[in-house]
């Protein structure tokens, strides 16, 4: 495997018998691999599988489930943290016209859905998108007055 | 116009190789919140087709629309660009017809009958009670009022 144009030797190491190799990713930063920020959409027509699965999985959960009012709320919770200060996600977001999807989706969820917890993560998700401007305005201005003094 | 206008501008400063100047002005135009930034479209986009979107929580309870209704009325008190390019009165009077009406004969008038399960026809979802339907009328016409000012 080794690329005979390059000398590797320097970042080289042998792997001892026994060794497992593994690296992690974060979700937000790899999802673009399957879609992007738009592969958790379809889950808010889901709703009404969800009592199935939950009947089902009722005697061995695990985890606590997550119950039936909170799961448009969740699913909304999960955009959020993955556009939480990932400019590369809400860029996705913008041009795939993320929003006006994401309206016409909660038009067809059911009323009892749209509670309380439904709301502040909404919220939330608002929250993260409006916030994260400031820090990358101020990186475009920094970077563009830096250069301007860097050619007088 | 006013973009041709700066761009014949830049044009010309880039023209005359001062690209030290036109990476100054930008740089102050950011500085300034003058060129609208990725956040601010999604906030918009989101505001209009989420948040001020009532065909998504007519059906709500009273309450989740009353708390609707409050975060928008504090945002738009935090950044009132906002409210000018989303929410001037008539947009305000529009909802409050189409939505909040208290007459079922207006030809407009959406969600006069209750939701029904497009299966088992059962009621999953109903307009809040008059009384209600009220006390939101007047928290948009508080929004109708902000924009006025």
């Amino acid at each position: 495997m080794v690329d005979p144009g390059l000398d590797k030797s320097s970042f080289e190491a042998t792997v001892l018998v026994g060794t497992q190799l593994c690296s992690r990713r974060l979700l937000q930063q790899i999802i673009y691999c399957v879609g992007g920020v738009s592969v958790f959409f379809p889950l808010f027509t889901k709703t009404d599988l969800y009592e199935i699965e939950e009947a089902k999985q009722a005697g061995q959960a695990l985890l606590t489930p997550i119950t039936k009012e909170r799961l448009t709320a969740e699913v909304i919770e999960l955009i959020a943290s993955v556009l939480d200060e990932n400019l590369a996600n809400q860029q996705q977001m913008l041009l795939l016209s993320g929003f006006p999807i994401l309206g016409f989706l909660l038009q067809s969820v059911p009323p009892e859905q749209l509670n309380m917890d439904t709301l502040s993560a909404l919220k939330h998700l608002f929250n993260v998108v409006a916030n994260s401007g400031m820090s990358h305005k101020l990186l475009v201005c920094s970077f563009l007055l830096s250069l301007s003094s860097l050619t007088t | 116009m006013f973009f041709f206008v700066v761009f014949e501008f830049i044009n010309y400063l880039i023209s005359n190789f001062q690209f030290e100047a036109v990476c100054q002005i930008f740089g102050y135009a950011a500085l300034f919140n003058l060129l609208p930034g990725l956040s601010d479209m999604l906030v918009k986009d989101a505001i209009s087709h989420i948040f001020l979107n009532p065909v998504v929580w007519v059906y709500s309870v009273y309450r989740v629309q009353r708390e609707l209704y409050m975060f928008l009325i504090q945002q738009f008190d935090n950044d009132p660009r906002l409210l000018r390019s989303l929410c001037r009165l008539p947009r305000v009077l529009d909802i409050i017809r189409q939505f909040y009406w208290d007459d079922v004969k207006t030809r407009f008038a959406i969600g006069s009958k209750p939701l029904l399960h497009p299966v088992t026809k059962q009621v999953i979802g109903e307009r809040p009670s008059k009384d209600e339907i009220h006390k939101i009328r007047l928290l948009l016409l508080s929004l109708g009022e902000m924009s006025l000012r």
